[in-house]
């Protein structure tokens, strides 16, 4: 028995060498996506960039977060000539699960009017390890990183690539890389120049099952009530994707995501915008998307436009029509 | 401690097993004790039955109901059965078989009745095999409870190399392949000839890493334990017939209907009629035993056709041996054989895996009625190399399997095959929480 002990603990020693010198050969050869480890410092999604800026704005009107169709579907700069200053906090695959830990660390940096989240039903879906790994690779290793981390902590994906990650550091200074066909604009937003979707393209949607995960329904409140506790105004929106994905996953969509996205919504007292749902802009999958879910500038451009110009008159001004309405009443 | 494990899914079903475990005890015991032949008989019924029973009602019984409501409303009248909505109770169809061959041993005078009933309530929970087999004998696994137990060095060694290996099959193999067989399957109508053929070949090898890295990891912790259980699985896609397919596939189960079904009702004696008669009732039952749908039967039905010819021509028993033994490549012959046993067999896996039998017919209709090729991303290539390792491995421990061959080479090669199976499961095994799917059964 004894015998078996040592050996068994000479192979687990012999297996944790084996696996560190894997994981330093990926750091030098520089390889580092493999199923269980993503190197995602300066990688798609621009999240570098963007949360190094973060750390310098301050006192804006509004804050959009939430995954790649907050990034790439809110472009601050139409809200700037509306007179409205806007930061954009998306990152790549961003649960609400993300979205609080992220959220933590910028909403008093930033400290915002109103909180806009971004809530693709496929984000609830997902149990919100990618974006962890994008995160703490592009945050780095900050107290709520850390604290999104032990959250994580069972999950091998999580633990590869924040090892890899810690390692990269260590040896390298990593910028930026060069998205092929995205252009960052300061802000947070990353423009595509993709002018158009493949045609047939938006015919060969897979479809799969799926379920809301329940952690990611947690996390969304305890956004809320992270939002509220701080006087922040928040609003949920669902923003548009190409009408065929949208009919892929139509059969479950209110039982499943509209249903209890609006129950929340309701009880917390806020807005839920849903694109998908009433289709209130018309867009077209060949020239206002590049992709199934992500809209071209041209669809960023209408889909703004009619969403600020109801943000204005529905959440933005109502609100600072009730401040006033309340300093009046206070000065009376 | 096997209680323990299995109250800790649903403590219900406590009761059930320990009456199940109880009932055989106690019949068992009848059965041993009394001389009377028609007695005897009587106690060993009352077994079947209570385990029939508890099977039919739990696993079959919406099953039933459904199919008389589809039927009387086939013919345009309206039945009103309300079904039950039972959950099933997870490993009783192997528990039930299990305690069953107790006691018809014990009818059979191949083994004498327990005395002790922690003994015997041990041997039908034990905590390895309990949930997916594999399916013990009560003369295998009952004198191992009985004797004292002492650490062996060498079988723990072994234990540990089938975890190893169970695992990799299972996280790496099957889980990899799930999610590319479950977009296949649920769009079959968009997929391309390739993809329809490459979710078929997909769907066998998650179900073999799947079921036989359970059965690895199942005998590699009772091996820990200081137990032998008897092999479940012997590389069977490299089988050159079906015949010898069914020889290394789900050997417990197999074994078991031969011992307890097929040798019974006539077996391989008689007319050829009823040869056929009872190869067909064997792999119908075997169906059946999987599942409470019409595509298992169908799949039984159909390996029961495959299997057909092999028997008219009195060629069932050609292929006793391993392949390409004692040679490191078949011949062109031989992977031929290989070749079309098993597309045979994922031809068949195609009604296994199906919802309905619509589903599997629609499927199958993609073959011809869908373009040949179209790209559509559903696996990473990365999956790709770790098939390459599998089957590469699959292929060296065809012979003596994976623990002994492991033990034979030297200390190098059984490091590298250690590291490169755990670098596999940490980089590349797909940690989802997905169940193993012969729990469902």
């Amino acid at each position: 028995m004894r015998k078996f002990v040592f050996n068994l603990l000479k192979t687990l020693a012999y297996l944790g060498l084996s696996y560190v010198m894997f994981v330093c050969a990926l750091v030098f050869t520089g390889d580092g996506y493999l199923q269980n480890i993503v190197d995602a410092r300066g990688g798609v999604g621009h999240s570098l960039v963007r949360f190094s800026e973060a750390e310098n704005v301050s006192d804006v009107d509004v804050c959009f977060i939430g995954s790649s169709h907050a990034y790439r579907g809110f472009d601050t700069r139409f809200f700037d000539k509306e007179g409205l200053s806007a930061v954009n906090l998306g990152s790549p695959i961003q649960t609400p699960f993300n979205t609080y830990f992220v959220l933590n660390e910028y909403l008093e940096k930033v400290n915002p009017k109103v909180v806009v989240i971004e809530t693709y039903w496929n984000m609830l879906v997902n149990d919100g390890t990618e974006s962890a790994i994008d995160l703490i690779s592009n945050i780095g290793f900050t107290s709520n990183m850390l604290e999104m981390a032990w959250e994580k902590k069972r999950d091998i994906r999580f633990l590869n690539s924040a090892f890899l990650g810690w390692l990269k550091y260590s040896f390298f200074d990593v910028a930026q890389k060069d998205i092929p066909h995205d252009i960052y604009i300061s802000g947070g937003f990353v423009m595509s120049d993709t002018i158009a979707n493949l045609p047939g393209f938006e015919r060969k949607i897979l479809s799969s099952k799926w379920d809301v995960h329940p952690v990611q329904m947690e996390y969304l409140g305890k956004i809320l009530d992270l939002c509220q506790s701080k006087n922040i105004r928040v609003m949920l929106v669902s923003a548009p994707v190409t009408r065929e994905l949208y009919h892929s996953v139509q059969k479950d969509y209110e039982a499943k995501y509209y249903n209890p996205i609006h129950d929340l919504a309701v009880r917390y007292g806020i807005p839920f915008w849903d694109y998908n749902y009433s289709e209130d802009v018309k867009l077209d999958a060949l020239t206002h998307f590049f992709d199934t879910n992500h809209l071209t500038q041209a669809g960023v451009e209408l889909f703004n436009q009619h969403f600020i110009s109801r943000f204005k008159r529905e959440v933005y001004e109502v609100d600072l029509m009730a401040e006033t309405v309340e300093e009046e009443v206070n000065i009376l | 401690m096997s209680y323990v494990f299995y109250g800790w899914w649903d403590w219900r079903f406590l009761l059930l097993i320990f009456a199940s475990s109880l009932i055989d005890f106690i019949l068992g015991s009848a059965i041993s004790k009394s001389r009377e032949k028609n007695l005897r008989r009587v106690y060993l019924s009352l077994s079947i039955l209570f385990n029939l029973g508890c099977l039919g009602l739990f696993k079959y019984y919406n099953f039933f109901i459904e199919s008389f409501v589809e039927m009387t409303a086939a013919f345009g009248l309206q039945a009103n059965v309300t079904s039950l909505s039972l959950i099933l109770p997870v490993g009783i169809s192997f528990y039930t078989f299990q305690t069953l061959s107790y006691t018809i041993d014990v009818y059979r005078k191949q083994i004498d009745a327990v005395k002790d009933p922690v003994v015997f309530f041990a041997f039908v929970s034990f905590l390895p095999q309990l949930v997916a087999g594999p399916i013990e004998r009560a003369r295998n696994l009952i004198p191992q409870f009985q004797g004292q137990k002492i650490f062996d060095y060498d079988k723990a060694v072994n234990g540990m190399r089938l975890i190893l290996w169970g695992l990799f099959k299972k996280v790496v193999i099957a889980d990899g392949a799930a999610l590319a067989v479950e977009r296949i399957f649920s769009n079959y109508e968009s997929m391309s000839v390739a993809y329809l053929a490459l979710g078929a070949i997909l769907f066998a090898v998650q179900i073999y890493g799947d079921f036989s890295g359970y059965s690895d990891i199942a005998i590699g912790v009772a091996a820990l334990l200081g137990f032998n259980l008897m092999v479940n699985f012997k590389t069977p896609y490299f089988s050159r017939d079906i015949s010898e397919f069914w020889r290394r596939w789900h050997i417990s189960l197999s074994t078991w209907f031969r011992d307890y079904l097929y040798i019974p009702i006539g077996g391989n004696r008689g007319t050829m009629l009823k040869v056929v008669r009872n190869t067909f009732v064997i792999f119908l039952v075997s169906g059946f035993w999987h599942g409470a749908n019409w595509t298992y039967i169908f799949w039984g039905g159909l390996n029961a056709l495959y299997f057909l010819p092999l028997l008219l021509a009195n060629r069932n028993r050609k292929h006793l041996d391993t392949v390409a033994e004692n040679r490191y490549l078949p011949s062109m012959k031989e992977i031929l054989q290989m070749t079309f046993t098993f597309v045979l067999v994922c031809f068949a896996w195609i009604f296994f895996r199906a919802e309905s039998l619509s589903h599997a017919f629609g499927y199958i209709q993609g073959f011809w009625a869908n373009p040949l090729w179209e790209s559509k991303l559903v696996i990473s290539v990365h999956y790709f190399y770790m098939l390459g390792v599998f089957l590469l491995i699959e292929w060296l421990i065809r012979e003596k399997g994976f623990s002994a061959t492991v033990a034979d080479s030297s200390v190098f090669l059984r490091r590298c095959t250690y590291t490169m199976l755990f670098l596999c499961i940490v980089f590349f095994g797909v940690f989802n929480g997905s169940e193993f799917i012969y729990f469902q059964f």
